[in-house]
């Protein structure tokens, strides 16, 4: 079934819509809609009918996913999607746009953060598993052997792992944490089933040009890891230089004002006496 | 600013400055001049995606403090067509957590972050952009000359040793610069 782009466009468009504003302070970052496009269609066929989790999903991929299925825009995609993240803005944007399009029986989002243990029920769970977490610049890596583990955990023997990273040949960082992360993948029941290099963009303003690379794992023996929660020496330069992970969740404030412009942005000017003719 | 030159400055903050929210850069200054006397420090205004203060600025600030060097914003004056705002910032933050009122007597107009700077000091110096490296974030390490062109109109920047080749030099006139003060850059709104 060719991809028809404009219902593609047309249905991301409704996921990027509902996404709440990203927090740069915690490197949410999102990708562009052309990205989406083309990453949510991809991980899609290579976890057709499978039960999958995302360890995070700031960029709303999982929810593509689900609502390019239920438009019918592609015919596969995962059986179900979890999505586990620390910002409940996020948490609560999934879990409302699934049930005003009814495809709540195909996703939930819950709250979750990765520096805590894993919930029991969840451990071993999924048949794949998505993650994009901070590139770890400043930390050897750290951040994303933090995902990568706790997401490897959560996956059955079997499973596909997707991994989205920093990957420019350019910038040795980039490629350090790279090797850091194939290597520890496979040395936690892991072999590398497929790499795509310098899949997408960013488009970041202070590196225009950094390309992130999707690496992706299959499952295919006992990962060994243990389910605690995280020391605090794991979590230092978790989002950059001097930037810690120090923030357990992110609330989302009450509001009843969703879907709709904030009142606090706008006034509005009535037409004076007279102003029609 | 006299007496600064080029080789007492390994650490940067470099800034294209001009007309912004409805003023002129002279306008601005006569301002922050005032504010300065008023309460000892001053608010800078930016925004873009390439300074954040929590991710880029304040990090690269103490990493070079801890090195025992100073860092000090230069600006380099453009023509811009900044558009006028009457929006003003009412509070600040260092960490995003943890919100203040801006001091009184401060005024700081349609930005969404603010360096926090010594006096101002006025004088004319050029500097050689191919002399430095971005210091912080993905690009850490891109040739300054390279890096700042087109949206990109401010970096942390680190100066590196050695000659810069033939023909690669990118010389850039500043007329302003002021010490970077503790907590060198915040959050407004």
């Amino acid at each position: 079934m060719p991809l028809d782009l404009r219902l593609a466009l047309n249905a991301v468009s409704d996921i990027v819509t509902n996404r709440p504003l990203p927090l740069r302070e915690f490197d949410q970052i999102y990708m562009k809609v052309g990205d989406i496009v083309v990453h949510a269609e991809f991980v899609a066929r290579r976890f057709d009918k499978r039960n999958v989790v995302f360890v995070g999903d700031g960029d709303a991929i999982g929810l593509a996913m689900v609502h390019l299925m239920n438009e019918k825009v592609i015919d596969y995609g995962p059986s179900h999607v979890t999505v586990l993240d620390f910002d409940e803005r996020l948490v609560n944007s999934v879990n409302t746009f699934a049930a005003d399009y009814e495809c709540g029986d195909r996703i939930q989002a819950r709250p979750y953060n990765v520096v805590d243990a894993l919930p029991s029920d969840l451990v071993g769970a999924f048949q794949g598993f998505h993650i994009n977490p901070p590139w770890g610049q400043y930390n050897n890596g750290e951040s994303v052997a933090v995902f990568v583990e706790r997401a490897i955990r959560l996956t059955a023997q079997g499973g596909l792992g997707v991994v989205v990273i920093a990957d420019d040949p350019t910038l040795t960082w980039t490629q350090q944490v790279l090797q850091r992360t194939q290597s520890l993948g496979v040395s936690h029941g892991c072999v590398i089933d497929e790499m795509i290099p310098a899949y997408h963009s960013y488009h970041l303003d202070d590196a225009p040009g950094l390309r992130s690379c999707t690496l992706i794992f299959r499952k295919i023996a006992d990962d060994g890891l243990s389910n605690d929660r995280l020391p605090t020496t794991r979590l230092e330069n978790f989002y950059g230089r001097g930037n810690p992970l120090r923030i357990h969740y992110v609330r989302e404030l009450p509001n009843v004002s969703r879907g709709r412009a904030d009142d606090r942005t706008y006034r509005l000017e009535p037409l004076s006496e007279g102003g029609t003719r | 600013m006299t007496g600064i030159i080029v080789a007492d400055l390994p650490a940067i903050v470099f800034m294209k400055v001009g007309r912004h929210a409805g003023e002129d850069f002279a306008e601005i200054l006569d301002r922050k001049r005032a504010e300065f006397a008023r309460t000892g420090m001053i608010f800078w205004g930016y925004g873009g995606g390439t300074m954040h203060p929590i991710q880029r600025v304040q990090p690269f600030a103490r990493m070079k403090i801890e090195q025992g060097v100073g860092l000090t914003l230069l600006m380099e004056p453009i023509d811009s067509r900044h558009p006028p705002t009457e929006a003003v910032a009412k509070e600040y933050s260092r960490d995003g957590i943890n919100w203040q009122t801006v001091p009184e007597g401060i005024t700081v107009r349609g930005s969404r972050y603010a360096l926090v700077l010594d006096e101002i000091h006025a004088g004319d110096l050029d500097i050689d952009l191919a002399q430095y490296r971005v210091g912080i974030g993905p690009s850490a390490g891109r040739v300054a000359s390279e890096y700042v062109q087109g949206r990109v109109d401010k970096a942390c920047l680190e100066r590196v040793e050695g000659g810069v080749p033939a023909g690669e030099s990118k010389i850039i006139r500043v007329d302003h610069s002021a010490t970077l003060k503790e907590p060198y850059a915040v959050l407004l709104r």
